[in-house]
């Protein structure tokens, strides 16, 4: 967006948001899934989101959970959540992390082990 | 020739047609609407905070002032997350009271909404013509509960007042004016010219956005996607409850289902006060210890309360999701974005119903 002269510094509104008791359950849960802390999170989540959109992420994170459930790979590696419901990554990036995973488990490699390469990828690509 | 310029366009947080304070930022091309993004937090109130350790006799009048617009559904959702957290048993004719209360307030809210969607369109006759109809329906409310907005009528295991047999006839005969009235305001709706140019194809919202963004209530159901929390409730479930679904996804279908809605609730009422059984409002009960998450349909949508409470019923932890929280969210990045016309952002805006004080609980 294009800088307003009275723009004033939203920061310490979003942190409020992201500190109510919904927020803070979607937090620790993307956080102890991609082993990131808590507080890096509400710092990357608030640079890139608007305040009504901060708002949102918990419906958009549980709206995902109960769309995402069946297709377990996807679910469980959780590239689109971070493509369409709190968009940090770009459609390119999640493809080529869920191809990568699905050849890694058709070549052989434990499942899980594949799955948890492919969580800390996509953290390595939003938090770096 | 005028040369067309990038603008950015901040619209409020004060602003004739805004119930609350809010600010939409547009970036525009020409009168284009690029992309847009709502910033909040002029009113926050911090009050799953302020409930937080106390009685749930206080936190239930609290919960109620969250919304000055749709106390009732508050008052609801609250009791009856308390009720399931201790097992606390409900009358069945208190069942059929609150479906009565809960669908006056449901008609008076989107009546309310469709005053500000036509205000907002410049159509003031159909506006104040709305907001006459709805001092109808807020005198029904009074007439059940003997307040118009902030009711205290829920209370664990029963609701506070019966309908007297006087009272029910003039409900019924209430309805009959509402009915009428609202038809034909249905009619000057959807066929006229003006509002059909402002309205239809303005403000699209496609059902995968609103499913992305989780967008509720009528906002949802405008764009075909059939979410309505009424659809587990056990009262609504005997009453054969089935949401009303529009395809168009635009402003004039969120209105239209707000119309449509308000002869569905009044529909709904007729069919509780033939089939109410008689017997006891209150089933007693006590509130201890124990905790739910509980969701109830808001006249905008899934409102959600999630509680913890102690041996003593003091509130130990609250979380509150309100829907416009989603539906605010919804407009700014999906309905906003491709509007024609900077006029059409704050209709389209309204055409979402944001609840502020809801969104700044």
């Amino acid at each position: 967006m294009t800088a307003f002269i009275y723009e004033k510094d939203l920061s310490n509104m979003k942190l409020k948001i992201l500190m109510s008791p919904f927020h803070t359950r979607m937090v620790d849960e993307i956080s102890k899934k991609y082993d990131v802390s808590p507080t890096r999170l509400r710092k990357i989540l608030m640079e890139n989101f608007d305040m009504s959109y901060l708002e949102n992420l918990p419906a958009r994170f549980n709206a995902w959970k109960s769309v995402k459930c069946e297709e377990g790979l996807d679910y469980a590696v959780g590239a689109t959540l971070f493509v369409d419901y709190i968009p940090l990554l770009s459609e390119k990036d999640a493809e080529i992390v869920i191809e990568k995973v699905k050849n890694e488990i058709d070549s052989g490699t434990d499942r899980d082990a594949a799955i948890l390469a492919a969580r800390e990828e996509i953290a390595g690509m939003i938090w770096r | 020739m005028k040369k067309t310029v990038d603008v950015s366009l901040p619209i409020g947080p004060v602003h004739p047609v805004f119930k609350e304070p809010a600010r939409i930022k547009c970036e525009t091309m020409g009168e284009k609407v690029l992309s847009a993004e709502v910033e909040l937090g002029y009113v926050k109130k911090g009050i799953e905070r302020i409930m937080r350790d106390r009685p749930w006799q206080e936190v239930m009048f609290l919960a109620e002032r969250i919304c000055g617009i749709c106390s009732v559904i508050h008052n609801m959702v609250f009791i009856e997350a308390v009720e399931k957290a201790c097992d606390i048993a409900l009358a069945p004719r208190a069942a059929y009271l609150r479906v009565i209360v809960n669908e006056l307030d449901r008609m008076q809210s989107h009546i309310l909404a469709n005053y500000s969607y036509c205000y907002t369109i410049e159509h003031e006759t159909l506006a104040m013509y709305l907001l006459n109809i709805r001092e109808t329906v807020m005198d029904q409310l009074e007439l059940l509960t003997g307040a118009r907005v902030t009711c205290a009528y829920i209370i664990p295991g029963g609701v506070r007042f019966d309908i007297k047999p006087a009272d029910a006839e003039k409900l019924k005969l209430a309805l009959l004016k509402i009915e009428s009235d609202i038809r034909r305001f249905m009619g000057m709706f959807e066929n006229g010219r003006m509002i059909a140019l402002r309205s239809k194809e303005v403000g699209i919202l496609t059902p995968e956005e609103a499913r992305i963004a989780h967008a509720v209530g009528p906002t949802a159901r405008a764009s075909g996607v059939r979410l309505d929390e009424r659809l587990n409730h056990a009262t609504y479930k005997l009453l054969n409850f089935e949401p009303v679904l529009r395809d168009e996804c635009d402003n004039y279908a969120r209105i239209m289902v707000r119309f449509q809605e308000v002869l569905q609730s009044i529909a709904l009422i007729r069919k509780c006060l033939n089939e109410m059984p008689a017997g006891l409002i209150r089933s007693g009960g006590e509130v201890g210890a124990g905790s739910y998450s509980w969701k109830g349909e808001a006249p905008r949508g899934e409102l959600t309360y999630d509680l913890k409470t102690d041996e003593y019923g003091r509130i130990l932890d609250i979380a509150i999701m309100t829907p416009s929280i989603m539906n605010i969210e919804a407009c700014g990045h999906y309905m906003l974005k491709g509007i024609d016309s900077a006029a059409d952002i704050t209709s389209t805006f309204i055409s979402s119903d944001p609840c502020i004080a809801c969104n700044e609980r």
